[in-house]
């Protein structure tokens, strides 16, 4: 599992960091912030894009960095040593669990 | 003369049948791999660019030659997987499975490895020989990966072999692999991937009960596997052959099962990660790539609208810096030149021939041609944008904006193609994987100003406007762009009823542009220009002549202004004359031919008299209504024929056409009322 480094970004930070919960719920990929690393658990979408998702990597367990989270607009996550755009609208169906610090 | 063709046909044929029984090589690769970059690297221009049979995908195929030794190439699409999620997979994977090539040649990075394998993890279970080309071994090693290619190669069980495509490195050796598998001298036990164990049951209940009714040419195995990832061909194709009460029998597995498409994704990512662990040291995490540093300011949300903007001014900027000089001469030295000299060696010829060819042929080929520098031009920086990775950062940071529309992010390329010409722009919408984005951005893209509607504009609103000519120019693309972004929203409300697609796309790393990858892709996409918009412009030139010379007897009575005049009515509206009418109508032709038009119908070839009596006869309300109905007219004739090309019917043509036309009236009357309002 890759380590947790926090971002350090004093100008392009958008989102406070977020404090870890005791529980682990699940949440959606579009509420994770800049820097954070989750594992994907699951996807509520339909067969196309289910389809092209897997293919570029997502599959349960895996980890994902959230690379560029701005709260609006498209974002940026890296999967399998790749950067993958999601629209947010994709991101909030993709569900992940916070990797425990 | 007949006899020369028939010979030529035949040899064509014998040409053709040679090919045939070169050994056939197809190149497979996920996109952003450096497949096409090897592609070319093999064929130089010895390639033809078509499309595939029903589809508007582009078709690569090549010959390879080499001392006497001969490859007949395909470059498949670039798909992720060979699941039918797209047109792009299923024609790679039909291809595969149908043609039966001698050899599929795998195109990995070996810079994204764990992705790239997973493409390999598919076409290893096809029957085909494979051989795993693992490109981009040089990036690989700056990012800090080592590879052990003997290692890989074993785990994999078919040939690896390295490669840096840009320098031409390790091609020679991947050539002699490939000849060695074709010619049977070394066997290949590739190793599979498997199904995850909790699927496994399933997977084998599946084959039991299909077997016997997979059509031909799907291999049993490979067919039970589709349907346990749902893919909608198969599904189809077995619910087709098999007995009703046996495929209820297949659907309640599935069913039970409908989280296998996971399963099975995961056994395929088990199998490269057992690879990779044994073949491959990874760099250390958390170093800073440069790809992430050039992001932080090229994908921000605020940055990279500036920047965007920033580096499409300078598009611009270069494009007619370096472009419009080379149009003038052009113009001057070449064409017009052309003009005088054909005229001189028909000074004997009947009057009309002469017409004929200066007029309606030279000056139709000749608007084509002039045009030629600017495109080019405009390609190579957009080609030049696209090899270094900047495209899809651009696309990122467009997504919001396009979203008004309904369109994504992915959209935004083809339209900003559009302002160097409409052709490529329509062309270019393959790039969008859904097809209700891609026809919407279709319909929309002729209202992106071209060059030729603002040549028109900077002549005419130089000579009414004046000091405000420049106003009046950001104004007018102001107002077609608006009309855009109006036109998509509905378009999307009406034929999609706001439906949205999903925006999915890779980030590739930013690298080293390429400068023969560039340079084909200009020559080709202008190539494809000339073909479609040589022709078609050529077709109407003469159309548009006959009808301005027939029956004879002076263009004021000919039937160009019997139908202006029939219009004209119409034109009233907007405050035209039947002359601005027909001048408009001729734009349909080619944009320019507003301006040429006029020069005709006012007897005064001579650009600089022209505006002189143009300002004289109109008032600049009528100039700027005329501006406005020229900005938002029907689409040029190739730019409708290739918009019948890419959507596929002639349908949504007409229904471009009638969306223009009716903005182009109601807009072009509105503001000519308006000015007419303000004492204009």
């Amino acid at each position: 599992m890759m380590a947790h480094h926090p971002p350090r970004r004093w100008f392009f930070k958008s989102n406070p960091p977020h404090k870890e919960p005791a529980s682990n719920p699940l949440l959606p990929l579009s509420e994770l912030s800049s820097g954070e690393i989750a594992t994907f658990v699951e996807l509520r979408g339909g067969r196309g894009v289910k389809g092209r998702l897997t293919s570029l990597g997502f599959t349960p367990g895996v980890p994902i960095l959230m690379v560029q989270n701005y709260g609006w607009g498209p974002l940026i996550v890296e999967v399998r040593a790749t950067r993958v755009a999601l629209g947010r609208h994709e991101a909030e169906r993709i569900f992940v669990q916070r990797s425990q610090a | 003369m007949s006899d020369g063709h028939a010979v030529n046909v035949a040899l064509l044929k014998e040409e053709q049948k040679i090919q045939r029984d070169l050994p056939l090589i197809a190149l497979a690769g996920q996109p952003n791999m450096g497949k096409s970059t090897l592609f070319n690297l093999l064929t130089g221009l010895n390639q033809h660019v078509g499309n595939w049979p029903g589809k508007t995908i582009e078709r690569r195929e090549g010959i390879f030659r080499d001392n006497g030794y001969s490859l007949r190439l395909i470059d498949l699409p670039g798909t992720y997987s060979l699941t039918a999620n797209s047109p792009e997979e299923l024609i790679a994977r039909e291809f595969i499975l149908r043609e039966q090539p001698d050899l599929v040649i795998a195109v990995v990075s070996a810079a994204n490895l764990e992705r790239s394998l997973y493409l390999v993890a598919e076409l290893i279970s096809l029957p085909t020989p494979l051989v795993v080309a693992l490109n981009m071994m040089d990036v690989a090693e700056l990012e800090g990966y080592r590879i052990d290619v003997e290692v890989l190669q074993a785990a994999l069980g078919v040939p690896v072999v390295p490669l840096v495509a840009t320098r031409a490195q390790g091609v020679r050796e991947l050539l002699r692999i490939v000849e060695q598998v074709l010619n049977k001298e070394r066997v290949l036990m590739p190793r599979l991937p498997e199904i995850r164990a909790d699927h496994q049951q399933a997977l084998r209940e599946i084959q039991n009960l299909i077997h016997g009714y997979v059509p031909s040419p799907y291999p049993l195995e490979w067919a039970a596997l589709k349907l346990l990832e749902g893919d909608a061909e198969l599904t189809r194709l077995l619910q087709e052959s098999l007995p009703p009460e046996r495929w209820e029998t297949v659907h309640k597995i599935l069913r039970a099962h409908d989280d296998a498409l996971m399963a099975v994704a995961s056994g395929r990512y088990e199998w490269i990660n057992r690879i990779m662990r044994a073949a491959v040291a990874r760099p250390p995490m958390g170093q800073i790539s440069l790809t992430e540093r050039i992001d932080r300011f090229a994908a921000h949300p605020i940055l990279g609208l500036i920047i965007l903007a920033l580096v499409l001014g300078a598009v611009f900027w270069v494009t007619f810096t370096l472009g419009s000089p080379l149009q003038e001469w052009l113009e001057l030295q070449v064409v017009e030149r052309f003009a005088v000299f054909a005229a001189a060696s028909l000074a004997n010829a009947p009057a009309w021939l002469q017409s004929l060819v200066v007029d309606g042929i030279i000056g139709g080929v000749g608007s084509v041609i002039t045009f030629l520098p600017i495109l080019a031009i405009f390609f190579a920086a957009f080609g030049l944008l696209e090899d270094i990775g900047y495209m899809a950062r651009a696309a990122y940071v467009m997504d919001n904006f396009m979203h008004l529309m309904g369109l994504h992010g992915k959209s935004f390329l083809p339209l900003f193609l559009g302002f160097g010409c409409n052709v490529p722009a329509v062309m270019g919408t393959r790039v969008i994987d859904s097809w209700s984005a891609r026809l919407v951005t279709i319909l929309i893209a002729p209202f992106v100003p071209c060059t030729a509607r603002m040549a028109v504009v900077a002549f005419l609103a130089g000579a009414f406007f004046g000091k405000y000519a420049t106003l009046v120019s950001w104004g007018l693309a102001l107002l077609a762009l608006t009309m855009l972004v109006v036109s998509g929203v509905l378009l999307n409300a009406l034929l999609f009823r706001g439906k949205r697609s999903a925006f999915i796309m890779e980030m590739p790393l930013y690298h080293i542009p390429n400068g023969r990858t560039i340079a084909l892709l200009v020559w080709q996409r202008t190539l494809a220009f000339v073909k479609k918009a040589g022709t078609v412009i050529l077709g109407f030139s003469v159309l548009v002549w006959i009808l301005s010379v027939l029956p004879g007897g002076g263009l004021e009575s000919s039937f160009l202004a019997r139908f202006g005049k029939l219009v004209e009515p119409v034109g009233r509206w907007m405050g035209f004359d039947w002359r601005l009418t027909v001048a408009l109508l001729t734009s349909f032709l080619a944009k320019e031919n507003a301006i040429a038009t006029l020069g005709v119908v006012f007897g005064s070839g001579e650009e600089g008299g022209l505006s002189q009596v143009l300002v004289a006869t109109y008032s600049p309300a009528v100039a700027l209504a005329f501006l406005t109905a020229t900005m938002l007219f029907i689409p040029c004739a190739a730019t409708l024929a290739v918009i019948k090309q890419e959507a596929g019917s002639w349908r949504w043509a007409l229904v471009n056409v009638a969306l223009m036309l009716a903005l182009s009236v109601s807009g072009s009357s509105l503001v000519y009322w308006l000015a007419r309002g303000f004492g204009w």
